[in-house]
């Protein structure tokens, strides 16, 4: 025989290998479903928040939302507003009136950086500018709390106030 | 006496009527600012969830249903409605047509897979034929000449 018989065996053991690797490459698997909200500032970027806006004054801030359940979904992104300690929880979304929604169907696997351009006509000390996540559930005919959400603590002046 | 009025005012009313009673535009003037208030708008989420699902390509139909939702954020119902009509014709087919693109998708698969599991196999028993094939091919040319030097 030409080719040895211990090369030929690590020859085989290296196709079987690469053959395995690439048969549970293509058996289709379920990763873990989620989704993903974040909030990202004027630029659209992490960090350098607006922590002191003045009434009436708009507030531009960019919400980044990413979709990783496996199917296309229609998201919502209702922006509220709380203060310290009024925020929502994983189960409860904030009760208090939407000030925008944000409504968007989002295929499997893709983001959004939608742009959120705001106003907040009381001034107030601490509040919290909340951005809950909700989804459509089609079988219900309702929308659905995700237990999602991102805040902003904001100090909201007077016009004119000098700080 | 009376204007004769009447007489042609019934035909333009039938037109009206005629016109209400198309869908299109009978939906723009019902025109639910929330999309999912649409049972059309709902019934393209859920078919566009379930052929997601399935690993079918659902890209142009979704940026139609956004394109919607826009027009419907803009109070322009007109606009948004021939799109959700539009990607529901679309969805509907792509439903329509799902078990046989499953059926040949799990038929391609399963060949694919076949054919790697058989890979190692195949080689174990091609690959030293191969090889004593392309290594005899190469020397083709060679004469063999008996050597002047005597075996001891």
């Amino acid at each position: 025989m030409i080719i040895d018989e211990e090369v030929l065996a690590v020859l085989t053991a290296l196709v079987v290998v690469g053959s395995a690797l690439s048969i549970a490459m293509l058996i289709p698997r379920k990763p873990e479903p989620f989704l993903a909200i974040g909030l990202l500032n004027e630029r659209g970027y992490i960090g350098d928040y607006p922590t002191l806006i003045v009434a009436g004054e708009p507030v531009r801030l960019h919400v980044f939302l990413a979709n990783h359940l496996g199917r296309a979904a229609l998201l919502q992104v209702r922006v509220k507003l709380g203060s310290r300690g009024r925020i929502p929880s994983n189960s409860t979304p904030l009760d208090a009136p939407a000030l925008q929604n944000i409504t968007v169907v989002l295929e499997d696997g893709k983001n959004l950086t939608a742009p959120v351009t705001l106003r907040i006509s009381e001034p107030g000390i601490n509040l919290a500018i909340v951005f809950e996540l909700w989804m459509y559930n089609t079988t219900s005919g309702s929308w659905v709390y995700t237990g999602r959400w991102n805040h902003l603590y904001v100090n909201v002046t007077a016009p004119g106030v000098k700080v | 006496m009376m204007p004769s009025s009447s007489p042609t005012l019934s035909p333009l009313l039938l037109l009206f009527l005629l016109v209400l009673a198309l869908p299109g535009f009978s939906a723009a003037l019902a025109s639910p600012q929330s999309p999912e208030s649409s049972q059309t708008f709902v019934q393209c989420i859920r078919l566009a969830e379930v052929l997601s699902s399935e690993g079918v390509n659902v890209s142009q139909q979704v940026e139609l249903l956004n394109r919607a939702i826009r027009y419907l954020e803009l109070n322009q119902p007109e606009e948004a409605w021939p799109l959700v009509e539009e990607a529901y014709a679309q969805l509907s087919e792509m439903y329509g047509r799902l078990p046989s693109v499953k059926l040949r998708e799990n038929l391609e698969r399963g060949v694919v897979i076949l054919a790697l599991a058989a890979a190692p196999v195949l080689f174990y028993y091609f690959f030293p034929r191969l090889y004593a094939f392309v290594w005899l091919y190469n020397r083709r040319s060679y004469v063999v000449r008996q050597s002047r030097r005597e075996r001891k």
